[in-house]
């Protein structure tokens, strides 16, 4: 029985890869030498403030780069019915050079933090916000100011204090005069109409404030005074949080909790990591990375991962570890019985396959295995279980008791 | 890539057929232990073909049950190649969308080909055989056991318990009981024995409870035994002797035999013992011999007149045959009394009024004629009597072996008889049946009676034979050389010819 297909144009399609690929590299460079950036990000560069307002856009969409210029078939048997057409290919050619230029750029202005940096970037690709939680002046803010120079975004930062209001967030109904001397209420978009918005400091703000964040979040749009406005795509809110200072703060609500696809920890830096740190400081403070990619590509990228195929008994898997996290359900683990209060939503599982399946493109593969999973677990779980106080007394951490459950789940 | 999987699939097919041949041996040795034990203590004879067919259904069944659980089916051996090549689920996504288009499935299906190609297919799949070989071997160990367990029948005589110990019967032994009921309701058993027999036999297990103490269970089966024999030897009772006697016309055979003129038989109820009459049969084959040699020398060398040869001749053989079974210590029963007696007297006395008017020729021939008759009855009286008493014996030890625990004598082989051959005279009629096939081979041994009991008529009991013969042999006369010669010669014609 044969098992697999053999794909018949793989030689032509080889053969076509490489002048493909110059071309693409050609064009990166191109994008990168020429100071053709998208108008809007150039405007939301310049007008950034403490509030992180930005000036109105027409549209309020990032502009797309140009889309790379397709090839021609290498012959005429690919032209007629290939079964990994070159455009395929490409797709997924470019997804793997994309992350890896990501990665590069990055690590032009953030030291270490890999793993963080991968998961960020899954989150981002797989369409979901990420929770930072970490000590002041580990880089979590810089990480995600390249982040959005990397990737051609407009990048709004909004720096949350107890007196923010939701409206200094969404927007608001100003009445300004036009040039015939009429008064007409104008909607000023606030600064979270961004492709990348860097919430600083999320839970210093007041849950009303949060509140507002939600429907941002989730939906993707705002609403204002009975209008929707719907915001660019792609759109991403990469929070902050610090742990140590907890007076004068609101934690977050479980809701808006769950609307964060990860929570990663940004742990303090190794001594190397410091020292690399500390010299690359010392030259500048700035940003050196350029824009790589943009947000049409970043939305092809997206699409692609949904394609990547999930065996039945791995998403069984995946199931299985979310319902495992209910201590409530007769079928949970021992593990969550005893040390977990409440279980993860379904946005869980949800997110575990989605980003189980960029996560899989990101190591080069086509498939999604238990270990991506596995891998994936615990910054897709950690904010999403509360713990009892038989753990606090076991003195297990969150992730301990991930690992637990991990270990539990067949 | 495929050739790998291929191979793979291959190595796992051949490990399954090893491991399901070693589950075969396993089952074959546990149902080899398990007839073993069977035919040991269930009391039911396990014969070879059940040794054969349960030996070859347990290897059959467990090779097919296994082979069906461990057969490599390709998502067996994709899931295997994943979790020992540790190819991240590569195998069985290529294999569950083995179907799908889409290139992003193509991609899939070449990088799992491409990983596996690197793959270097080793003997893993044989691995984990031992742990079956070791559980095949411990069967055929618990097999080797069960050869080993001593037989509760063989070597050293069960104990007996108590009387007073309550012992239950066993579903196989009520079972055996019904088999031997069936037996004899096959057998050539007489109907009246055939009926009394059964009914004895279900008597006895109605009599059985689940649980009896061992005095009583014991004391039931001996007396069913005693019950069994008694049937058999009281077969053809003197009520049925007397009936015969009366349908002859004669209240009792003297008067019959006096009144003729021809005393061929000294039968009297009141007087004379069942043992009398076998004295007085004796007379029977002298007669023959004394006509081969011609009725009128017979009558001169016994010195009396012709008219009184035959009945002489009778008398004579009446009074030694009584004394020549004592000497081969043989046993008549009912049955054959009445053909050596009633009826061979009967018909011999029709038979000397129609030699009355004959000349010696014409009477030799008609003598010899009936002589040769009633041998055929007489043989196939013998043959019934034979096999009345063998399978007499043959239950009542079938009684002591289903009952091993009482500890009962078993007389001789438990074999049953073979039917007799000749349907004959039962006996019970007691005219004169001339029918029969002629010869044709009795059974064998004839069973001594010499502690066997017969009916004696003087007191109406049943007495042992040999007190009995004590008590008459010296009441009979002294018989001659040459009466002892004729008797020889009788006994060997009757129980030799047409064997």
């Amino acid at each position: 029985m044969k098992m697999w297909k053999k794909s018949k144009k793989n030689k032509n399609t080889q053969a076509a890869e490489e002048p493909v690929e110059e071309e693409v590299a050609s064009e990166l460079s191109a994008d990168a030498e020429t100071s053709e950036v998208p108008t809007v990000q150039n405007e939301m560069a310049q007008a950034e403030t403490a509030t992180g307002q930005i000036p109105e856009s027409e549209e309020g969409e990032a502009v797309a780069n140009e889309p790379v210029a397709e090839s021609e078939p290498a012959s005429e048997e690919l032209a007629a019915e290939p079964e990994i057409s070159i455009e395929d290919a490409e797709r997924v050619r470019k997804f793997s050079s994309a992350i890896s230029t990501i990665k590069s750029e990055l690590s032009k202005d953030v030291v270490g933090m890999e793993e963080i940096v991968d998961n960020v970037i899954c989150a981002i690709v797989a369409g979901g916000n990420v929770l930072l939680e970490g000590v002041p002046g580990v880089g979590k803010t810089r990480l995600v100011r390249a982040l959005g120079k990397t990737m051609s975004l407009p990048f709004s930062r909004i720096q949350f204090t107890p007196d923010l209001m939701p409206s200094d967030v969404t927007g608001t109904n100003v009445i300004e005069k036009d040039e015939n001397g009429r008064m007409n209420t104008v909607f000023q978009r606030g600064p979270i109409f961004a492709n990348l918005v860097l919430a600083d400091e999320i839970n210093r703000a007041t849950p009303k404030t949060q509140s507002a964040m939600l429907e941002v979040m989730q939906e993707h749009k705002v609403t204002v005074a009975k209008q929707t406005y719907k915001l660019a795509e792609p759109f991403f809110v990469l929070a902050t949080e610090n742990p140590i200072e907890q007076d004068g703060t609101y934690p977050l609500p479980e809701a808006q909790m769950d609307r964060f696809m990860f929570k990663l920890m940004v742990n303090f830096p190794s001594t190397d990591e410091l020292a690399d740190i500390v010299l690359m400081t010392q030259i500048t403070m700035d940003e050196t990375a350029e824009a790589v990619i943009d947000g049409p590509t970043i939305l092809e990228m997206r699409e692609l991962a949904k394609s990547v195929p999930v065996i039945k008994e791995v998403l069984g898997f995946a199931v299985r570890l979310v319902s495992n996290t209910h201590p409530e359900l007769e079928s949970s683990c021992a593990s969550a019985k005893k040390y977990v209060r409440y279980g993860a939503s379904p946005r869980a599982a949800q997110a575990l396959i989605t980003c189980a399946k960029v996560r899989a493109l990101m190591n080069g593969k086509y498939n999604v295995s238990y270990s991506d999973i596995k891998a994936l677990a615990y910054p897709v779980l950690r904010h999403r279980i509360k713990l009892n106080y038989a753990a606090i007394s076991d003195k297990l951490s969150v992730d301990d008791v991930i690992k637990l459950i991990v270990n539990e789940t067949k | 890539m495929d050739k790998n999987f291929l191979k793979l699939k291959r190595k796992y097919l051949i490990a399954a057929l090893l491991k399901s041949a070693v589950c075969a041996l396993g089952a074959a040795a546990v149902a080899f232990g398990a007839m073993l034990i069977a035919d040991k203590f269930s009391g039911v004879e396990m014969l070879w073909y059940y040794f054969a067919a349960a030996i070859g259904g347990a290897a059959v069944i467990a090779f097919a049950v296994a082979f069906v659980a461990l057969r490599p089916t390709d998502r067996k051996v994709a899931k295997s190649l994943d979790e020992e090549y540790r190819m991240d689920e590569r195998a069985r996504t290529a294999l569950a969308f083995k179907n799908e288009s889409g290139f992003l499935y193509e991609m899939q299906r070449e990088d799992a080909s491409a990983k596996f190609a690197d793959v270097r297919v080793r003997e893993a799949t044989l691995s984990k055989i031992w742990k079956y070989l070791v559980a095949a071997l411990l069967a055929v160990a618990v097999a080797v056991g069960c050869i080993l367990v001593p037989s509760p029948a063989s070597g050293e005589e069960p104990e007996t318990p108590p009387d007073d110990v309550v012992v239950s019967i066993s579903e196989s032994q009520k079972i055996r009981l019904q088999e031997l009921i069936a037996e004899v309701q096959k057998s050539n058993f007489a109907d009246d024995v055939k009926t009394d027999v059964t009914a004895e036999l279900n008597g006895l297990v109605d009599a059985l409870d689940e649980e009896m103490k061992f005095g009583a269970l014991r004391s039931t089966v001996i007396n069913s035994r005693a019950a069994i024999a008694e049937i058999v030897e009281s077969y053809q009772s003197y009520a049925a002797i007397a009936d015969a006697l009366a349908a002859s016309g004669a209240t009792d055979l003297s008067d019959a035999v006096r009144g003729g003129g021809g005393a061929y038989v000294y039968y009297d109820a009141t007087e004379y013992s069942h043992v009398e009459v076998f004295y007085s049969s004796q007379m029977y084959a002298a007669v023959e011999e004394g006509m081969a040699k011609g009725y009128t020398a017979l009558s001169d060398s016994l010195k009396i007149s012709k008219e009184e040869v035959i009945p002489a001749l009778f008398l004579l053989t009446d009074s030694v045959i009584g004394g020549l079974m004592q000497l081969d210590d043989s046993y008549i029963d009912d049955g054959l009394y009445v053909i050596l007696t009633v009826d061979f007297g009967l018909g011999l006395n029709g038979l000397i009024s129609e030699c009355a008017t004959l000349d010696d020729t014409a009477t030799q021939n008609k003598i010899s004629d009936f002589l040769g008759s009633k041998q055929t009855s007489i043989s196939a009286q013998l043959e019934k009597q034979t096999y009345s008493l063998l399978m007499s014996r043959y239950v009542r030890n079938r009684l002591a072996l289903i009952f091993p625990e009482l500890n009962l004598a078993l007389e001789t082989a438990e074999t049953k008889p073979t039917e007799p051959t000749q349907s004959g005279s039962d006996g019970n009629s007691g005219g004169d049946d001339e029918s029969g096939s002629g010869g044709g081979g009795g059974t064998g041994e004839m069973q001594y009676g010499s502690k066997d009991e017969i009916y004696d008529f003087s007191s109406g009991s049943y007495k042992k034979y040999t007190e009995l013969l004590g008590q008459y042999s010296s009441s009979q006369e002294s018989i001659s050389e040459e009466q002892k010669e004729l008797i020889d010669k009788f006994f060997e014609y009757l129980y030799n010819t047409g064997r």
